[in-house]
Formats: structure tokens, sequence, C-alpha cells
């Protein structure tokens, strides 16, 4: 018997999963990544190097932000250009801006809906819950209202140049920005403890795998981190085996393309062991996060589970704590005076070279890789996006789970659910995976 | 009065027409007082396309024999077909891979980047994947909401006049009618690139930089040149241009010649044709050319 779901909802992209089960069990499952694929990587060749951030940022429709940043760090590598500190500081802004509409429009728009009205999607959070899907709106809003004053635009960004920022920050929008975040703060701590609740109420964590998994993520000095830092890798024990920057990433992470998705699959170069990406591993790999209140729910998130943590579940618990660490970076870089300067471009010439540009986006690392010619247009193009990374791993959970739950003899539509859910955790991004799914179930 | 029921589908795209959709943030409440949304995969659980909806909104062109499907399928069951975004409207971004090999595109992004060890173009379990084009060519389009993305409040204005049963008209001014720095009132006499800052509260095309303007749809508030950055034409081309890149050439004339005589077309569509390269003239032209060929 082939099942198949067919597109997996509230993700974002188009993903399918294929099942062939015989005498109950699984005998083999793909996941089939339906989305289209664009084939940035070939068709940015030839385009003028500065022009690649604005190209970029439309490989994804939700984490732009974060890969205008890569882009544009990987022109700056390539160019040997410094931008100012007010530049950077308005940068990390503007992804702190990204951070919160992605995660907020993930935990509280697609992924709550299986916590609380299963079945029925955002519009049951918006009938049943008008309270929680006010403050969800109340704190996205606030994340695109960030992007669209630093940005120029609350989608695809436009300010983000090679040298630095394009438009400096008004003293007045800073000062609404600043007034406005207290509140969502305080919203974004009510979201969260809610989460929080129906996790321990419901006992959601054993509903979801535990896979021991290596993990790759940013670190700056211990501290959690999305822009600078060095990349870690650590093992499921927890130990950190590997750290790196730049055109290394060579040295450490491969991928090999599959017949049946337009996804190719990384594995670690030197083991050839699936890792993971994303809140998880960015939880685990940093000692803390350096904001306060964020601190205190990762302390409380690690009672729970532990550290280094494995289980699916705790991706949303992470991406939860993330939300608040998020405001809190915001709320800091604004009370910065820097963030007001003038001073935010500084000089380029183009010139020939190679350039890695590595940030975190919301769903994992990010890597933009562009060897450019001496008249500064883009000749070789090599990216390495967040959710591809998740996928192998996430074919093995869906195999266990599927398997575990086909044994107990589960419901057909049961076991889609299931399946669905813990593909949620991961808040996959399709498009940007191929550069990615549906799930299908056929029978 | 029964209320219109909505479907937002989408084709290959990035997803960011339907974050534009949810943009409209709390208003979203008062546009499902009016129209009952039915099918999205990003935000309900329904898997496909209910049989009879009145308004269906394309988000995406067309690039696999599944787009195809799921296209005709809209098609059929809508009462009216909105293209919402320059994908569905013109190709948009992904359309600038129409100037490279298809086959050659594939190999290299399947097989010959850095970091591939087994390389495979997939063929399991996939659609075929075809050239980039806009829905138009496929199916019948009854209007169009340009912008990459488009702007929440006109998505939600155009539906909201759709759901009544009324005509929506798009802005006919240029990008430059509606930016405090324009219109150019003379040409430049060199090009630039927005690597060089530009000087403030100056037309960014009168000095020099590739700003699409003059010839673009208006509606956005020109938010681009008011960040310092050259508009790059998302909103596809102003009422009664034909072609978005021939009309910004033919502005620029020879200066524009002068500069791109030592790029290729490859280069320069990122300027001129960076969301209609797909729905261009000289797209057409080298299509036909090919088919003559074979």
């Amino acid at each position: 018997m082939r099942v198949q779901i067919k597109p997996v909802t509230r993700i974002e992209g188009h993903m399918a999963i294929t099942i062939d089960v015989e005498e109950n069990r699984v005998k083999n499952l793909q996941i089939n990544i339906l989305e289209p694929p664009r084939l940035f990587e070939k068709f940015m060749e030839n385009k003028p190097a500065e022009e690649a951030v604005r190209l970029a940022e439309r490989i994804c429709g939700i984490c732009y932000v974060a890969h205008g940043l890569a882009s544009v760090k990987a022109v700056e590598d390539a160019w040997d250009v410094k931008p100012p500190e007010a530049a950077i500081k308005l940068r990390k802004l503007l992804h702190a801006g990204g951070y919160i509409h992605s995660h907020t429009l993930h935990l509280a728009l697609l992924a709550l809906p299986d916590m609380l009205c299963p079945g029925e999607g955002v519009i049951g959070i918006a009938e049943k819950y008008p309270q929680l899907f006010k403050k969800a709106i109340v704190i996205r809003k606030y994340g695109q209202e960030i992007t669209e004053i630093v940005g120029g635009r609350p989608i695809h960004p436009s300010t983000i140049v090679p040298g630095g920022m394009s438009k400096p920050l008004p003293r007045e929008d800073r000062e609404t920005l600043m007034k406005k975040g207290e509140v969502v703060l305080k919203n974004a701590m009510e979201l969260v403890d809610t989460i929080f609740d129906i996790y321990e109420k419901n006992k959601l964590l054993s509903t979801y795998p535990e896979d021991l998994t290596y993990y790759m993520g940013l670190v700056s000095h211990g501290l959690h981190e999305t822009y600078d830092g060095e990349l870690h890798i650590m093992s499921p024990k927890g130990d950190v085996i590997a750290s790196f920057k730049g055109l290394d990433y060579l040295k450490y992470i491969a991928e090999d393309s599959v017949r049946y998705s337009f996804v190719k699959h990384p594995y670690l170069r030197v083991n050839g062991e699936k890792y993971r990406v994303g809140t998880l591993a960015r939880t685990n790999v940093a000692e803390k996060f350096g904001t306060p209140i964020a601190d205190n729910y990762l302390a409380m998130l690690r009672k729970m589970v532990g550290k280094p943590f494995h289980n699916v579940g705790a991706y949303n618990l992470a991406r939860a704590v993330e939300i608040i660490a998020s405001i809190e970076k915001a709320l800091n870089i604004l009370e910065d005076e820097e963030i007001l300067s003038k001073n935010i471009r500084t000089h380029v010439k183009p010139k020939a070279g190679i350039g890695v540009g590595i940030v975190e986006a919301p769903r994992g690392v990010l890597i933009h890789h562009y060897e450019i010619d001496d008249k500064g247009l883009l000749r070789k193009v090599n990216l390495i996006v967040a959710t591809q990374q998740n996928i192998p791993p996430l074919e093995r959970e869906l195999i266990r789970v599927a398997s575990d739950l086909l044994s107990k003899g589960e419901k057909l539509t049961t076991i889609e659910q299931r399946l669905e859910m813990v593909v949620r955790a991961y808040d996959p991004c399709i498009s940007c995976a191929t550069h990615l799914v549906k799930l299908r179930i056929v029978s | 009065m029964k209320k219109k029921k909505l479907a937002i589908v989408s084709l290959m795209s990035d997803g960011g027409c339907h974050v534009a959709f949810l943009d409209m943030h709390e208003n979203i409440l008062q546009l499902l007082q009016n129209v009952e949304l039915v099918h999205s995969y990003m935000v309900l659980d329904v898997r496909r396309i209910p049989d009879s909806v009145d308004i269906v909104l394309v988000e995406g062109g067309v690039r696999t024999s599944h787009d195809v499907e799921v296209l005709k399928e809209a098609r059929r069951k809508a009462k009216i077909l909105v293209a919402l975004g320059s994908c569905a409207c013109f190709g948009g971004i992904p359309g600038l891979s129409n100037l490279f090999d298809l086959y050659s595109s594939l190999k290299y992004v399947y097989e010959k980047t850095p970091t591939v060890i087994k390389g495979v173009i997939p063929r399991e379990n996939v659609p075929e994947v075809v050239g980039v084009s806009p829905i138009f060519r496929y199916v019948k389009v009854d209007f169009q909401i340009p912008g990459c993305p488009p702007e929440s409040k006109e998505i939600m204005e155009i539906i909201l006049s759709l759901a009544k049963g009324e005509k929506p008209t798009l802005p006919t001014k240029t990008v430059c009618d509606e930016c405090p720095l324009g219109p150019p009132r003379k040409k430049p006499s060199k090009l630039r690139r927005i690597f060089e800052p530009p000087k403030p509260s100056t037309c960014l095309l009168e000095q020099g930089y590739f700003c699409m303007g003059p010839v673009t749809r208006a509606g956005c508030g020109a938010k681009c040149p008011r960040a310092g950055i050259p508009c790059d034409g998302c909103r596809g081309p102003a009422s009664k241009i034909l072609d978005q890149g021939a009309a910004m050439l033919n502005t620029l004339a020879t200066i524009a010649y002068n500069t791109i005589k030592n790029f290729n077309l490859r280069t320069y569509s990122a300027y001129f044709y960076r969301y209609s390269f797909a729905s261009s003239l000289i797209e057409d032209l080298i299509r036909k050319t090919k088919v003559k060929k074979k």
C-alpha cells in the first residue's frame, strides 16, 4: 500500500510525504519536495554583485532579511569591505525584526492550531482564541514594522548595500520602535507562557521523537548569535567537534542530490553524519542568550529537556524563547545612540574575489558563497539554506514515527496528523530549500 | 448576504505574496467578515482547492508540469482568477533563468556546485521542469495585482472590491509620480552602480542610477527611492507600456548603449527586466527563434 500526504499544509512551501507500507511496516518513505526549482544558483551568474542582495532576498518570502544579509556579507567578504559599526547595528536590528515576524508567524499561526484546534488552521485560532490571535498579530506586526523602518519595505527590504546601509534611522522612528517594543515584549511573554503551559499540561514533548543528531549553529564567545561569530558543530553527546568560519565551510559540509526530491541532502563531510540546524541547534550550541528574560526561559527549557536536547517538539519551545531574545536584542540595539549615526556607508571598490556570507536564518544556518569577476559580476554561486539541512534527519524521524504508529494500529488520519506535526516543528521553508515540500500519502 | 469564498493557490514562488496577505495584520479580521478563506496551504489544513470558489488568488508563476495542473484546476474552480504578485503576472525574478539553458542549469545546481559529492538531476516522483512563465500563458486571467510583493493594503482593497462584484482598478501613474525626488529633469551623463552612494535629495536616475521609476507602475509610494535605493521595477510596466525593459532602454537611449555594450543580456536583464523578462518581447523573440531552429 502506498500512502501519500500531499501537500503537507501549514508550512512554508510545497512538500509531500510518500510512504510505502507493507504488512503494517514502513518499507520506504520519501519526502518529495515539489516546490519548483527556481535555479537561483545558476541564474544569478553574470549579475552585478551589489544587485545580488535584492535578487537573493526573493529566494524566500519569509526569511528575506537573512538572505539579504548573507548575500551582502558574501559580497563584502570578496571585496574586503568593512561597513561602519552603525550599519552593522542597523543590520542586526533588521535581523531581529525578521526573526520576530518569522517565528511568530510559525509558532502562533502555523503550529498553534495543532495544539489548540487540530484541523482548523489559523481560522480556528482567530475565532476560538481571539486574545491569543491578537497577541500574535501585535508581535508579528512589530517585526514587520522594524523591517519596514530599517529596511525601507516590510517584505524584501531594499536598504542593504555592500558597504553598509542606504538609509539612516530617524530619531522619531527609533522612539516609536522603543515605545512599542516594551508592549510587544509583554505580549510575547504571555504568548510564550501559554505555549510552555500547553506543552506541560498535555505532555506534548512525549508525542515527538527524540533524535540524537549532530547540531550546527553560530556562536559568539559562547553566546547565541545570528549575524557574526563562528559555526560550531556539536556531537549528540554535546561536545563541540569543530568550529570554523567563511570558506572553511567546504571542509565541513557536503551534499548529495537525490532522484526523488528537488532538495539536495547535506551531511557532515568529516564523518558522513546527518546534522540539524535551527532553533534547537542554536540553543544547544550556545551557553546562553545574554539577555535576561530569554535566559530565564532558556533555564526553564533546559530543566525540562536537558542540554543538549534532542526532542523534535523542543524546536517550538526554543523558537518561543528566541522570540523573546529577538525582542530584547532589538530593544538593546535601539537604546544605543550610535544607531542614529549618519555614517552608515563606507567606500566600496569592486574587484575579483571569492566571498562567503554566513548568518543564522530563523530556520538555521544560511550560507551564500560567491565567486566574483574583475567587473564585479557574479561568476559562480553556491547556497546552503537552512531547511535543506534538516530534511535528511527529518526523513529518518518520519520513518520511525510512522512505523511506531502503524505497529500500534493507529488510523491513517492520526498518522497523517502526527507526521505533519513533526514536520511543522521544524518550521520547514520549502521555497528556501529548493531553493522545497508537500507531504503525500497515496493509497 | 452569503460571504464570498476566497482561495490562495501557490505555484512557483517564495511565499512572499502569502506573507503580504498576512501583513494585513489586524485588518484580516475585517476581511474575514466579508469573505470566507477556504483554501491556503500556508495557514489552513485544506489540501485541495474546493470545487467552486468565487475568488482565487494565484501566487507564483509556472515552472513545472505540476504548476500547470494546479493552475488549470484553479481556473476550472474559480469564478474570478487573480494573478497575485509579479511572478504570476510577469514571471518575476525566476524568469531571469529563461536566459540560461534549462538542462545546464539543472546540471549545475544538482551536480556541479562545490558542495555536491553525489550529483543527479531529480526525476523520480517529482514533476517535470519547464521554462518559467507568467500564468496568462496558460489560462485566462481576470485581474492582476503586481508587486514583489504586492502592497498588503492593495490586496485587501482589491479582494473587497471583487467580493462586492465591482471592477477594481490599479494606479495608472508611474513610480516617479509618487517619488519626492522625481521625475528626472535631465538625462544622466554616466551610469552608476549602487555600491557608489548617491547624493541625497536628488533624483537617482539623474545621478545615473538604473532607477526604473519612469516605466514602473505606481502604488508603492516609491518606497525604494525614498530609502536611497533605485526602483528595480517590481510592480511591472506602468499602464500603456508594452515592454518594461524596452521602455527603459528607450528612456536612457545612448547612455544606456555606451554602458551596456560591455555587458551581455544576462547582466543587464538584472536591471531592465528583473521582474518581467519571462513576459518581455525579447524573450518572445528568443523563444520563436528556438522553435524555428527545431
